[in-house]
Order: structure tokens, then sequence, then C-alpha cells
């Protein structure tokens, strides 16, 4: 059994002229991972070349431990929900998941109880003998997924699985992922919502105009941000005495004023957090300040995020 | 990996379903029997037609020179097109199966709709034609069988070669009316044994090696050297077994970007 998920060495893949990814090399350890990155970051890409339907321009791409492209020993071990809106119309839900059980290698009667266990999954039992063409958007997409987790494979790859779902729906997919990764099934699935990631996992990929922007877990990732500002939030009864003294401080690099005049909030972005920190509540008790609360946003990903990318632009 | 033909018959019997299903399918039987409308419309308008010579004329002409050819562009360009246009290619080419199942599963229910489709339209060519009041020896199974087995034979090789085209070229489409409008019908123009380059020209000697005098009335064909019926219908099913391997052979290597 491959240590690894996945195994990415300068993987790059073009498009004529255009890049979908470049230079790409990144390992990812089993269990759930977020693929993270703006429209057109070369997520599906990525996602793409991992299950074996594109094969890279260049380099070396790994799951399992197998190469991907047009490889069916791992296509048994993998499934996989991709992003365009296709299905066959005609087919009801459960034909749709049967019929692709059935490629799987399931007999008739295994993939039919199969099918209906995994549209039940994703709470489709009730309009499993209805035709797709009459399903909504939401429902199509759990179509999808209910597709992609039928046969229990050891990696669910999802290309924005959550694109289209309701409120509702999108809880239930966001646990349906928990209980499979609790299950032992590898989850690798892209998004460009960054709560979507923060929700399920805190191992992400970080990905840049086809670029590795970062990888690993976010504590992780936290240590490539030294190079960049950190962001406080303080809340304070008289914002202007406290900004006044914080400007002075060493690695202050701005101070931004928010929120109304009882409940003032201030912004301060510094290359050196530790000194901040030790002189805050000196400064604090000097300038009777009334600090109600601090907070850092660097800790969440869409800091990370947001410094990553501001440092990638 | 599931083994090829269990792939193929899966696909195959899924296929069936959703293709009798499709406006393409029934549009192809639709051209199919027009050759059986003009002879209807003949017969009951035209006091000189015969059974016999509108059922070789419009079958010679109509139905393997236009029909056969067209609908087997429809079906089968879209054998593996169709898949890669709908973006449902994706499913099954991530499951453990060999690629190559999908062109095999597919071309057989298109080659098996056409065929049927191509049968039904011989029979009521023959039905329309026997309407006709001008008198000679009637419709005889020297102009039937051969007819009929041209037809069939027609739809498996022109789809066969035509499935393996949209597996290699992308406008599938343009280059197979150019090859059946314009290549066939300039080949076949050409003096000495070019005609052997055409397809017609095969499914016609399929014609001659087992029809009656009956056909002989088809303009050139007294002065055409047709293939012997042994070597043609060798000829045929090589055609058909190279078509289907370099389009599958194709198919396993080949990647299609598909778009959001």
């Amino acid at each position: 059994m491959s240590e690894h998920l996945v195994r990415a060495t300068d993987v790059a893949r073009f498009y004529g002229d255009v890049v979908g990814v470049c230079d790409l090399s990144v390992t990812i350890p089993r269990g759930t991972v977020g693929l993270l990155g703006p429209n057109g970051a070369g997520k599906s890409t990525f996602l793409k070349l991992l299950v074996g339907e594109l094969k890279p321009s260049r380099g070396q791409i790994e799951v399992l431990g197998e190469t991907p492209f047009s490889n069916p020993r791992l296509h048994a071990r993998l499934g996989f929900c991709p992003q365009q809106d296709a299905l066959w119309e005609e087919l009801t839900a459960l034909e749709f998941v049967e019929f692709l059980l059935r490629l799987s290698g399931f007999e008739a009667a295994t993939a039919r109880s199969k099918g209906l266990q995994a549209l039940e999954r994703v709470q489709l039992a009730d309009v499993a003998h209805r035709r797709l063409k009459g399903f909504s958007k939401g429902m199509r997409q759990r179509t999808r997924i209910a597709q992609a987790i039928a046969h229990q494979p050891e990696l669910v790859v999802l290309d924005e699985p959550l694109t289209g779902l309701d409120p509702l729906a999108r809880h239930a997919t966001l646990d349906l992922f928990r209980n499979l990764g609790n299950e032992g099934t590898s989850v690798v699935f892209s998004t460009h919502v960054l709560h979507e990631v923060e929700a399920l996992t805190k191992n992400v990929v970080l990905l840049h105009r086809g670029r590795l922007l970062a990888g690993g877990e976010i504590a992780g990732i936290r240590t490539l941000l030294d190079r960049h500002p950190r962001r406080y939030t303080i809340q304070a009864r008289d914002p202007r005495l406290l900004a006044r003294e914080l400007v002075s401080l060493d690695g202050v690099e701005t101070v931004k004023f928010s929120g109304s005049k009882d409940t003032s909030v201030l912004t301060v972005e510094t290359r050196l957090p530790d000194v901040l920190l030790r002189e805050l509540p000196g400064i604090a008790a000097r300038t009777r300040a009334g600090i109600g609360s601090l907070e850092s946003r660097d800790e969440g990903l869409e800091a990370v995020f947001d410094y990553l990318m501001g440092g990638a632009a | 990996m599931i083994p090829l033909h269990t792939a193929a018959w899966v696909i195959a019997s899924v296929h069936l379903g959703t293709l009798v299903r499709s406006r393409r399918a029934w549009a192809c039987a639709g051209l199919l029997l027009l050759p059986a409308l003009i002879a209807w419309i003949v017969a009951g308008s035209y006091a000189k037609a015969t059974p016999s010579g509108l059922t070789t004329m419009l079958g010679w002409n109509a139905l393997l020179q236009v029909s056969v050819p067209l609908v087997s562009l429809l079906m089968g360009v879209a054998v593996v097109a169709e898949e890669v246009d709908d973006r449902t290619i994706t499913y099954l080419f991530l499951r453990p199966i060999p690629r190559t199942a999908l062109l095999y599963g597919r071309l057989v229910t298109s080659v098996l709709w056409l065929a049927v489709c191509a049968a039904v339209a011989v029979a009521l060519l023959v039905a329309a034609a026997s309407t006709a009041d001008g008198s000679d020896a009637g419709i005889t199974n020297g102009v039937r069988l051969p007819l009929l087995l041209a037809a069939c034979s027609g739809v498996a090789v022109y789809t066969a070669v035509f499935a393996a085209l949209g597996v290699w070229v992308k406008n599938a489409m343009i280059v197979g009316l150019g090859y059946t409008f314009a290549v066939e019908g300039f080949l076949s123009q050409l003096p000495g044994r070019n005609q052997l380059l055409t397809l017609q020209h095969h499914l016609r000697s399929l014609i001659a090696g087992t029809g009656d005098d009956a056909w002989q009335r088809i303009d050139g064909y007294g002065a055409t050297t047709w293939e012997p019926l042994g070597p043609t219908v060798l000829t045929l099913a090589s055609i058909v077994l190279v078509a289907v391997l370099l389009g599958a052979w194709r198919l396993q290597r080949r990647q299609y970007e598909l778009t959001s």
C-alpha cells in the first residue's frame, strides 16, 4: 500500500499555449485534502491529471503508487466527481449509478443495491427512479457524487463538489465527506470557497496560476507566512490613543480603523508579531485605551490564502 | 480490470436503451425510409413505373448511394464523439474497463439499429414498389435479397469507418461528408480500376455477385467489372476490422480535454 496518496514531480500540463499547471511538485498524504485556488488556478487540471483523464505534458504523477492515465487498475480504486454538469439525461438516477457500478465490476443485483445505498447517502433515494433530465442543479451534483462513492473506492476525488448545492444539502454533503474520511476513505476535493476547506480539513494544497503556492497542514503553511505581515484585529474603547502608540512599534506596517465610535476596531499588520504581543499590555495600561479583544486572523485559512495570494500576485 | 466483452456488453445494453429514445436514431430511420416513400409516390403517379424497376433504381441510387452512407455517417461519427460532446466520456474512461469497450459497445448497437432500420427500409421499398402498375417480371428474391445484403453490409462497413474517423479526426462529420459525396463520387468516375478504392463499388459488387438480371437496367451495370463475391466479402470484412482496430488503438491513447 502506497504511503502517499499523490506524488507529483515537476508536473506540467499545457493546452496549446495555455498553461494548466506548471512545475508542480507536491506530495499529498492520505486523508482528506482540500485543493484550493481561485478560478483558473489549475485545480481542475490537476485533478484531471490525478485521476488520469489527462496525461502530464511533462513530469510524473503517481496516485496510490500508480501512474493514472488509462490505468484500469487504479481506476478500480478511485471515484471521481467531475465538475462538468454532464449526465446521461435519459437514465434515471439509479440507472446512472447502477450502470457505472456494473462497469466497476459489480453484478447487476449488487450494482442495484449499492446504487440505492449511494443515492441514500446523498439523500436522493426518493427520486432514484426519476429521469436525470428533470433534476435540479443540486440534485444533479449529488447524483455525480453518488456515482463517485458508490463502489466504495479507496480515494474519492471531487472537483468543486459543493457547487450548486443549497445550504442544507451543502451541510449534509460536508457531513458525508467527513464520514467518508472517518471510514478510511481518502478524499481530495477542490474549491475556491475557503470556509468549505476549513470545515473539512487542515490539509490543503494551494494553487495559483497553475503553480503550487503552498501545500501541507495549515499550521505548516503558517511558517511560510513569516515573510508576510500578520494581521491582528483589536477592539478598543479609544482606538486613536492605541493607534498612536502602535504605529511607533518596530515591525508595524499599517494600522487601520473600522467599526463604530463606541466599539471601534483596529486592524494592525506587523512583521514582528512577537514585539506587538509583548508591548501591547503595557501600551494598554499606559493609554487606558480599553482593549476589549485581540484576534489574529492568521490561523484562519482565509488569512493564509490572502497573504499567499498577495505574495504571488 | 473488467473483461472487454463484459464492459462492451454493459455499455451496449445501456446505449441501446438511450439510442432508441434519441432524435438522431429516428432521424436516421427516417432517412433510410425515404427511398420507400419516393417509391410509393412514383408508383402511384408514373404509369410506366414497374415494381422491379423501381426497386432496383431506388435501391441502387437512393438507398445504397445516399441513405446508407449518410445515416452511417450520422451514427458512426457519434459512436465516440457523442460521449465527448456530452462530456460523459469521463465517467467511462475512469472505470476499470478497457477504453476500447466504449467503441465496441456503442458501435455494435449503432450498427444493430441501422441494420434493423435498413432491413425495414428494404422491405418497405419493395412493398411500395410492388404497388406500381407497370408490368415486368416482378420483384424476385434476386432483387430483394441482394439489396438487403448490400444495405445491411453497407451500414456496418460505413458506420465502422466513420466511428474510427470520429476517434481520429476532430471534424469527422465534415471529413465524412467530403469522403462520401466528393471523394467516392470522384473516384467512381475515374477510368480503370479506381472504383476499387470506394466502399460503394464493393457494396455494389455484393449485388452483382448475388443478384439477377433485373439489375442490368442500371446505367453502367453491364459495363462495369464487378468483383467476385468471395473477395468482396473478404474486402468488406477487412475494412471493418482495420477501421475498428485503428479506432481502438487511437482511443486507447487519446486524451479528451473537456471543458467544465
